[in-house]
């Protein structure tokens, strides 16, 4: 086996995992070049043959698999700077994406801008037609007021047009005849269409979805083909694979055919590596955080398997499409402390940022943050921060944190502790949303922590919330390229059309299901995989009559299809009394639209094999006070180096292990294990 | 911690948030429940059956203490009318089962006479008991899509006394000591329409309430009663303490306002509300004195939206973030003379309390308001739009029948402008403030009959302004596969459209109306019942908001931008804002437009509101032709069959 690279192209730094042969893993960073991204790919590419000691192309030609994941579709949208983009809607509904949901934020702050809409509405247009829920047309299309539409955004200077007409996911006649319209009419213009990028019940979410994918989709086409011809250039000759909101990875053809799954495409990469991490170290219910400057993410993972959501948004605009479940707090090492006008104690969402930063980076920063509190509280070393690039001062994150302790009435250590506590809280409020609140019990989660500040932190939140068995792994810093290499290949099929619960049309469900299955495997198999790496996962979308929202249901393996609706009925019976506490066990049960995952599995990447010597960790490389909630003012605490531990070895807390990119906390009480692969795994006594 | 220092303008600056706790573990605590709320809300918002509750969010959920009457340890995202009713609601049912309140109990009530807000809104609560003692409630109000009336709305609006507006529940208990009272389960779903999907919503707010009374007694395990119990004394005057500094920062004064509402439901128009806003150092108070008569129909206040009503404009002149408890609520007093329209009296109707004239109190409340404080004005809102309650049955699938009852709220208004900003579309009215959701087109069309021909914004709906008010909607809806529906309106403000403030202009009204076969248009009073037959459509127009700041002193650039996007006509743009496009529309004429801005007879007076006089919608006179007809509040006929 050769080596699997994964690419991860962030704010700041491009990220380059490469997972070998013999389960190595190698990480490089490179600057990140945000107005020619491929610029650093280029670039780390060619550090990495010259480190390995060989050319470009004997490099590629060793490597089996490139996978990348980039926030250039991300930042299209954030910063608006895709094309000029139209949409084209049934005439009287030009307005789905300035009305939304209908949902304003904050109520008692009536001095907001409203929203402005992704696409203005000069360059929203309506064109007569209407098809019925039915499927049936209810109004033919009236070709001329597409004609003269079009003509009207010729005039505009367009150069993408979305087209969401309603119903079109169970009738996509009309749309596809606009498309051979704009063809004729706009030939230079990029076109898509709902049924084709989300062919599901909603026309707001399809609609942003489909209006994204225009606006996101030449500039990434352009980008992909760059990259592509590139590696090609230089002796690379798989299929580029590029990972997407849903957490699997996908070949470029079906990227750009649906834009829109590049979107979110980095962190989503998170939960697959926390998922591999765990399993690696025999647990397969996991919470996976990632801590870093300005946020703080986390995602729960049952039984291996990722958890994907369709509230997925971008800068406020929703993706519509079921992306992987990462909930996002305003909570990292830059967030702000301040003293509320009630005379609260608050932390973030507010940010210091790279630039100032904290006040300890001395750059002029003068706010007190969470780094500056985690200084203070002894958690980092001033001396080691980066790996010792970068000098924290202490002198300036006290005086900092004095701008609250001072009102509060608190020292400067008990400030930094509240600091630390509530921005806890915070992230907590995270972790509950993603448990608690769907119905799952944290405490049999096992927390993977990724990010430079997750390993400080994960222990309090893990004790807050009753969970026992934290793992910190050597790839924190790069979880998410860490992710890339060792995601499956994963392509989301639907089918929107509704049975009415207790008349499920047992044929016509087999139809639509070896449908979507065929087309599947086809897919998976023009990547490249064979049967064996092939699954395919049904699931339907279901509800009670009369209920409006609906609840994705997963099928288990070989249902005999005769017997389908009444499994249906019992799995979602027992689905909605564990979410929301009761069933209707009376009432029939409704299925909107049906599901198809087909999965690619990659071969799973080897790993060393353990040593398990049972030594006791030593070599700390000093001593110093920490701070313990709970156990005194401070602690003499050992620092340990984690790059010269070796599997095997463990300590019992207190202890403070530092890598470069990251600092894991072991609290009192806490037993650290160093696990084969170089992860740490630290218990509860 | 610090000594208590003085309430007042320097309280901000004082010695934390909380007096005795920590600070540190009252910011722990006060994220804690506001994750336990927040988790009632999606549960019920998830959970639930009917488009009102699952897409539309009518619903609020909080925590109170056990106190006398409760205190609200958390209010959280909830709709402004439930604020201040809910604790009303349960301290009526505190005092009706005093000494028979049990663990395990789920109580119900939709009484109006014992504390809610209308009879739509059912409030359910559970208690929360630690080691035998009751500590805390979890509550939740939801709107409820049927209510037993002798008509088939939620919102009986034509019903004169409580005994036609519907199905009265006084506290009850639904669950006992952790067991579902059968008997009283099925005397509610046989005293309503559409059981199957009543049952699941009531399932859905049964299961918001018990998952906070789970939650607390989890938090209780953690940190104690004594703990969360002054945590719970503790934000009573955190919000006391901030809300006390902010309104000592209001000018001194009393401000008066009248306005209308349109009609009473059986005959009577402009029906006034009158309002004298006082601010006396960090109080303020609202009376009602002068206003109109009750009415003989639901067009009532029960006491607790007055009050709810009143405070909520009130809130949005505060911090945003200050908890809406009762040491928030305390400094703002309530005053409604007993029998008039602000505050019915047992046993009247109060069926559309908290929109009409719900929405015309908060109205009058904003006006005195945008007086006192002209930099943080907001002009009006529109009040709640006809957004007609539509019901009837089901006859898509041959030989099946299944009643069907639906809130249109896709027609909602539009927001008043602020002086920095434009307003918002779909803001509801006075008392959701945008905390409601609509129906995606798709979904609607996949549960009811009916079908949608337009959902749009109206050009010219809102008021002209430097900053103009968020648009008014058109909203056509035709009927296929039932046969017919009865449409019940029950909005306000067609004809007293949202106020203009500062020079800004007043919304324009909408309009609530029938296409007849012969191609003339039937015109409805916004409340009004009327059948639409298969085949037939009807339009719920909603009015813009009002607008802020002199027209003529909007960017030319901004005015061009509205008329190229269809907000504003060409003609508009000239006349309302004195800015002339070329000939082709695409820019501006600056000479032009200098000149039309500098005429004198463009020029009108600046009035801080407009309008001061009822009767100035505009919409429907204008839209009006000599074939259409209008009718005045109709009511179903007497022999009217709701089975049809």
């Amino acid at each position: 086996m050769g080596i699997r690279l994964g690419i991860d192209i962030g704010g700041t730094f491009t990220d380059f995992i490469a997972l070998d042969g013999s389960g190595a893993v190698g990480v490089h960073k490179t600057p990140s070049t945000p107005r020619a991204p491929e610029e650093a790919v280029f670039t780390g590419l060619g550090e990495l043959a010259e480190a390995a000691g060989v050319s470009l192309r004997d490099y590629l030609a060793q490597v089996e698999l490139v996978i990348h994941g980039m926030t250039i579709a991300t930042n299209t949208i954030i910063e608006r700077s895709g094309p000029k983009t139209a949409v084209i809607h049934t005439e009287g509904f030009r307005d789905i994406l300035e009305f939304r949901d209908g949902y304003k934020p904050d109520r008692y702050n009536l001095h907001m801008a409203p929203r402005e809409p992704f696409v203005p509405r000069h360059l929203r247009l309506g064109v007569g037609e209407r098809i019925l829920h039915t499927g049936a047309v209810d109004a033919p299309l009236d070709e001329d007021s597409v004609r003269g539409a079009l003509r009207t955004l010729r005039d505009e200077g367009v150069e993408a047009v979305a087209v969401c007409l309603l119903w079109s996911m169970v009738n996509d006649v009309h749309e596809r005849r606009v498309i051979e319209l704009i063809a004729e009419e706009l030939p230079d213009v990029y076109a898509t269409f709902s049924a084709e990028i989300l062919p599901t019940i909603r026309e707001y979410p399809r609609a942003s979805a489909t209006v994204l994918s225009a606006y996101v989709g030449p500039r990434l086409a352009t980008y992909l083909d760059r990259l592509a011809d590139h590696l090609a250039e230089h002796g690379y000759e798989r299929d580029l694979l590029i990972m997407q909101v849903t957490g699997g990875i996908a070949a470029i053809d079906e990227i750009k055919r649906r834009p829109v799954f590049a979107i979110g495409s980095g962190p989503a990469a998170g939960p697959s590596g926390g998922a591999s991490v765990g399993v690696r170290n025999g647990e397969r219910d996991l919470l996976v955080i990632d801590m870093g400057g300005t946020s703080f993410e986390v995602s729960v993972v049952t039984d291996a398997d990722i958890t994907l959501t369709r509230e997925m948004e971008v800068g406020g605009v929703p993706l519509g499409v079921a992306g992987v479940d990462v909930q996002s707090v305003g909570a990292g090492g830059g967030s702000v402390a301040w003293i509320d006008s009630g005379g609260m104690l608050r932390v973030g969402p507010r940010s210091a940022g790279a630039d100032p930063g904290p006040a300890c980076y001395g750059r002029g920063g003068e706010e007190p943050t969470v780094t500056d509190a985690n200084l203070v509280l002894g958690y980092l070393n001033p001396d080691f921060f980066l790996g010792g690039r970068m000098e924290l001062d202490r002198g300036l994150a006290e005086q900092a944190l004095r701008r609250i302790a001072e009102p509060l009435n608190l020292t400067v250590t008990e400030a930094a502790a509240a600091v630390f506590r509530i921005v806890n809280t915070n992230m907590m409020g995270a972790v509950r949303a993603v448990t608690v609140m769907r119905g799952i019990d944290p405490r049999s989660y096992a927390m993977v922590t990724g990010g430079g500040a997750g390993g400080i932190h994960a222990a309090a939140i893990a004790e807050e919330l009753g969970i026992t068995k934290l793992i910190a792994p050597r790839v924190a810093g790069g979880l998410c390229a860490y992710g890339m290499v060792v995601a499956d290949v994963r392509h989301s099929h639907v089918t929107t059309e509704p049975m009415r619960g207790g008349h499920f049309d047992a044929g016509a469900v087999a139809g639509i299901f070896s449908d979507m299955e065929s087309s599947a495997t086809r897919q998976l198999e023009a990547e490249g995989f064979d049967g064996g790496r092939i699954d395919l996962v049904r699931s339907a979308d279901c509800k009670y009559p009369y209920q409006t929202n609906d609840i994705t249901i997963t099928l288990p393996d070989g249902i005999a299809t005769a017997d389908i609706g009444t499994e249906i009925t019992e799995l979602f019976h027992q689905e909605h009394e564990r979410r929301y506490s009761y069933a209707a066990r009376q009432m029939p049960v409704d299925v909107i639209a049906w599901r198809l995952t087909g999965i690619g599995r990659l071969p799973a990447a080897t790993q060393p094999a353990a040593a398990t010597n049972g030594a006791q960790a030593e070599g700390a490389r000093a001593m110093r006070d920490v701070f313990f909630v709970g156990a005194g003012d401070s602690v003499a605490t050992p620092v340990l180096d984690g790059e010269a531990l070796h599997p095997g070895e463990q300590l019992d807390g207190p202890a403070i292990v530092e890598f470069p990119t990251t600092t894991v906390l072991v609290p009192p009480g806490h037993r650290m294990a160093v696990a084969a692969g170089g992860d740490l795994l630290i218990e509860k006594a | 911690m610090s000594a208590t220092e003085p309430l007042g303008a320097g309280a901000a600056a004082d010695g934390g948030a909380a007096e005795r706790m920590d600070p540190i573990t009252f910011a722990v605590l006060f994220s804690a429940l506001h994750s336990v709320v927040e988790e009632m809300s999606l549960t019920f918002e998830h959970s639930a059956w009917s488009s009102i509750l699952a897409q539309c969010r009518d619903f609020s959920c909080a925590v109170y203490d056990a106190g006398s009457p409760p205190n609200a340890m958390c209010v959280f995202d909830g709709l402004p009318v439930h604020v201040h009713s809910q604790p009303m609601c349960l301290a009526a049912m505190t005092e009706f089962f005093e000494g028979d309140i049990g663990e395990g109990d789920v109580i119900l009530a939709n009484s109006p006479y014992f504390g809610t807000t209308h009879i739509g809104d059912l409030v359910a609560v559970a208690p929360v008991f630690w080691e035998g003692e009751l500590v805390f409630w979890a509550a939740a109000t939801g709107h409820q899509m049927d209510v037993g009336s002798a008509y088939n709305t939620s919102v009986p609006v034509q019903a004169s006394d409580i005994w036609k507006e519907g199905f009265q529940i006084s506290p009850v208990k639904l669950e006992e000591g952790g067991r579902l009272r059968k008997d009283v389960l099925e005397l509610y779903l046989g005293n309503v329409r559409h059981r199957d999907f009543l049952y699941g919503d009531l399932m859905s707010q049964i299961a918001s309430v018990k998952t906070g009374r789970d939650r607390m007694l989890e938090l209780l395990e953690r940190w104690g009663p004594d703990q969360l119990k002054e945590f719970g004394a503790e934000v009573i005057e955190y919000a006391d303490r901030r809300t006390a500094a902010q309104i000592a920062e209001m000018p001194d004064g009393t401000y008066r306002s009248e306005t209308w509402v349109d009609s009473d439901a059986v005959g009577g128009t402009n029906v006034k509300v009158q309002c004298a806003l006082t601010i006396d150092g960090s109080d303020v108070h609202i009376d009602f004195a002068g206003s109109g008569p009750a009415s003989r129909s639901g067009v009532n206040a029960s006491w607790s939206t007055c009050v709810s009503s009143a405070a909520t404009p009130v809130f949005t002149f505060l911090d945003p973030d200050i908890p809406h408890n009762q040491g928030c609520i305390r400094h703002i007093t309530v005053d409604a003379e007993p029998g008039t329209i602000t505050r019915a009296q047992w046993p009247a109707s109060t069926a559309s309390a908290t929109i009409v004239p719900g929405d015309a109190i908060g109205d009058a409340v904003w006006r005195c308001l945008a007086q006192a404080l002209p930099d943080r004005a907001v002009a009006g809102c529109g009040r709640i739009a006809p957004n007609a309650m539509t019901a009837g049955f089901d006859r898509r699938v041959p030989g099946v029948e299944i009643p069907f009852g639906v809130i249109l709220f896709n027609c909602s208004s539009g927001g008043g402008a602020t002086p920095e900003f434009d307003g918002w579309p779909l803001m509801y009215d006075q008392n959701a403030l945008g905390g409601m959701k609509i129906l995606p087109i798709e979904v609607l069309e996949l549960h009811y009959p009916l079908i949608v021909r337009r959902h749009e914004i109206r050009e010219d709906s809102m008021g002209a302004g430097r900053t103009r008010g968020g648009p008014g909607l058109h909203f056509e809806t035709e009927v296929r596969g039932t046969g017919q529906v009865d449409v019940y309106g029950f909005g306000d403000g067609i004809m007293n459209p949202p106020f203009g403030a500062y020079g800004g202009l007043p919304g324009d009204g909408g309009a609530l109306y029938r296409n007849e076969p012969d191609g003339s248009r039937t015109f409805f009073s916004a409340i009004s019942y009327f059948r639409v037959k298969e085949g037939q459509s009807w339009v719920s127009a909603s009015s813009g908001g009002g607008g802020y700041g002199d027209p003529l002193e909007r960017a030319p650039e901004l005015v061009r931008a509205d008329v190229r996007d269809g907000y504003t006509s060409r003609d508009a743009a000239e006349r309302l804002y004195g800015v002339v496009l070329d000939a082709e529309g695409g820019a501006v004429d600056a000479a032009a437009t200098a000149a039309r801005r500098a005429e004198p007879a463009g020029r009108r007076s600046i009035a801080v509101i407009d309008p001061e006089s009822a009767d100035a919608g505009t919409y429907q006179s204008t839209l009006m032709g000599s074939r259409d007809t209008y009718v005045l509040n109709p009511h179903p006929p007497a022999d009217a069959d709701f089975t049809l």
